[in-house]
């Protein structure tokens, strides 16, 4: 018996890493779970405490499913590293590294309020969107993200992660228009977590074209939206851009942000931020001159650099740097200049 | 009382973020009086290079409209963490958003987080927490050098805050957080924040949680690694995260016309080229982006790690 937080369920999603792989699953105890080469046996991951660490075992049977056992005492493979003295010799290094006694699981759920933005990214992207975490990290505060203040997302081809960080930073208080172009918008980060109805109830989501006509949803659209009809959540949507009082923009996507950008604009009450990523600086240097001339204030064009680095007795270095691909990021401030028709100078 | 929610219109007690170029940004608290440096009340009169400002004049004003002054104008901006970054006192070296940014999101923090913080230093970090787990959550907030702990305690209650965070006054590396099972989530700044550990570990839930270490100098990392997993923690992972911002403008450039030769003024066939040709040149306007000149090359090594769940024998 634990003495708080959850256990290992059945039917919910998890993360699940094995050293340095991470993956994202849903535990059935009808199916067996698969970690790389390994089959996981999931009757025995269930009932134990969340983050717990599992020791694996060859099973038996035809499908040489692995048993997993919990461990007292969580070691990660560093820690084992450092503590064998014949670790300093490369071959016993990578002797170690195969070796049985040497392999570990843990199992993280997500917690009921949410994974975090990395997870989200590093799990269910995996390379797959060119949106790094630490992009993502830096787009939720050019935006100043806070619970109970209202937001427009314009997203696509990101599996809706900018989308399901800023509901994770929202909690429950406020709201966000996930504003999308035709078909139905990518819903992949929010589905994996396991929001609450009340946090799901803050996301409405706006097709661009309803946006700009005013003509109402298809209400034959195939995917339901999450806690109200399609038609509902469009109006909702509407309602609340109506006013042109948002507290934040946000805008990430694959077209050229800069008609988007000049567009959605209009939207934003002024004083308040915005912020677009692009994989690419130089539709964002368009874009920084499009914002100046509507009289924006603190237009910055910049880009995250990351780089790891192992750290162990006699042995800390830098990993591999991370500086390619990571995207760029315009952010800006709207004000009003209606008081003064004085020139933009700076 | 502008940092607890956003508000449309300034009120006396606010703080205003002044924009007057992008060097020139200053945070102002809105009071009809203020105290000069002989300890008397004078007129809060805020002086800039584009004239006086008499800061009252700023009540009922539309945030995000501009303030005129007798040379100039200004931008009267919402405080944001962000922004209260860039401007706030300086009492001791801050973490800037680049870092805070990473920092929120691999502690997992959301609202609802309770959080424990060593040293508050100039509240940098702390305004960005308190907004990321408002309105249920906590932070718990020390630093052992008493005016910093008391003049952070009174900013946050004049931002509004003071209902989210606890304030105190103490050495956590010699005393601990005196908290027990409480925290999502530890934040370290100090010089040695291996002694903190030990503590962390305690105050952090049951369940399980996350750290962050932040130090300028390898050998503390490297202390507090080796700290961090002599009790327990795990995955843990060390980088660093820098911003490149680029300088932004329209550059012109000329461009030799290469597709007819240059005319050759001989009229005698002689093949020396002609001393005034010359190739057309025609200017074109180019968008770039470069790296500004000076760039920061170091903060800090920020090290994360997760505290896993206790385990009890009768699972």
């Amino acid at each position: 018996m634990r003495e708080d937080g959850p256990a290992i369920c059945d039917g919910k999603n998890y993360i699940i890493i094995k050293g340095s792989f991470m993956k994202l699953a849903k535990l059935k105890t009808q199916k067996q779970c698969q970690l790389g080469r390994a089959s996981v046996d999931v009757a025995g991951l269930l009932g134990h405490p969340v983050g717990t660490q599992f020791r694996l075992h060859s099973g038996g049977g035809k499908q040489r499913l692995m048993r997993p056992e919990p461990v007292e005492h969580t070691e990660d493979l560093a820690d084992a590293i450092a503590a064998d003295e014949s670790a300093a010799d490369n071959r016993n290094l990578l002797a170690n590294q195969t070796s049985q006694a040497m392999t570990k699981e843990r199992i993280m759920e997500m917690r009921e309020q949410g994974a975090t933005g990395k997870e989200i990214v590093t799990t269910i992207v995996d390379n797959s969107t060119n949106l790094r975490v630490d992009s993502l990290s830096q787009l939720l505060t050019a935006c100043s993200v806070r619970p109970g203040g209202r937001y427009l997302v314009l997203e696509s081809g990101c599996l809706a992660v900018t989308v399901a960080a800023v509901l994770e930073r929202l909690g429950g208080h406020g709201h966000l228009v996930h504003l999308f172009q035709g078909g139905t918008p990518q819903r992949h980060a929010v589905d994996a977590i396991n929001f609450t109805s009340d946090q799901l109830a803050c996301l409405s989501c706006l097709d661009l074209r309803t946006l700009m006509t005013h003509h109402p949803a298809d209400p034959t659209a195939s995917a339901p939206a999450y806690t109200r009809t399609r038609c509902e959540d469009s109006e909702l949507a509407l309602n609340m851009l109506s006013s042109k009082e948002m507290d934040g923009l946000l805008l990430c996507c694959r077209q050229h942000p800069v008609n988007l950008l000049r567009y959605l604009l209009r939207f934003l009450a002024v004083s308040r931020p915005f912020a677009v990523f692009c994989p690419y600086k130089e539709p964002l240097l368009e874009c920084y001159f499009a914002m100046k001339a509507e009289g924006c204030i603190m237009l910055k064009v910049t880009e995250t650099w990351l780089r790891n680095y192992q750290v162990l007795p006699e042995r800390t270095h830098p990993e591999i740097n991370m500086s390619g691909g990571g995207g760029y990021i315009l952010s800006g401030f709207k004000v009003d200049r209606s008081l003064n028709r004085a020139p933009v100078t700076d | 009382m502008s940092f607890k929610e956003y508000k449309t219109h300034v009120e006396m007690g606010d703080t205003v973020i002044l924009y007057l170029n992008i060097k020139n940004i200053h945070a102002i608290t809105v009071t009809e009086e203020v105290k000069n440096k002989k300890g008397n009340m004078v007129p809060n009169i805020f002086q800039t290079v584009y004239g006086a400002l008499k800061v009252k004049d700023l009540v009922g004003m539309k945030y995000g409209s501009q303030v005129q002054m007798t040379r100039g104008w200004a931008f009267a901006l919402h405080p944001t963490p962000e922004l209260w970054t860039l401007t706030l006192p300086h009492r001791t070296q801050i973490l800037y958003t680049p870092d805070i940014s990473i920092v929120l999101t691999q502690l997992e923090l959301r609202p609802g987080s309770v959080v424990c913080e060593a040293g508050t230093g100039s509240g940098s970090l702390s305004h960005a927490i308190l907004r990321t787990i408002a309105p249920t959550g906590h932070l718990h907030t020390f630093d052992f050098h008493e005016q910093r702990s008391r003049l952070a305690a009174e900013e946050f209650s004049a931002h509004g805050v003071g209902d989210y965070v606890t304030a105190r006054h103490r050495d956590v590396c010699g005393e601990g957080f005196d908290l027990d099972s409480v925290a999502d989530a530890v934040f370290l700044d100090l010089p040695r924040p291996y002694d903190a550990v030990p503590f962390a570990k305690q105050a952090l839930k049951k369940s399980g949680g996350r750290i962050c270490s932040f130090s300028p100098c390898i050998e503390q990392v490297q202390k507090t690694c080796d700290s961090l997993r002599k009790h327990g923690f795990t995955e843990l992972q060390t980088l660093e995260c820098l911003q490149r911002e680029f300088q932004v403008r329209k550059s012109v450039m000329s461009v030799f016309d290469l597709s007819q030769p240059p005319t050759d003024g001989s009229a005698d066939g002689d093949e020396r080229p002609s001393k005034k040709a010359a190739m057309e040149e025609r200017p074109r306007e180019v968008l770039t982006g470069i790296p500004l000149t000076t760039m920061p090359g170091h903060t800090g090594f920020l090290t994360f790690a997760t505290l896993p769940p206790v385990m009890t024998s009768a699972t």
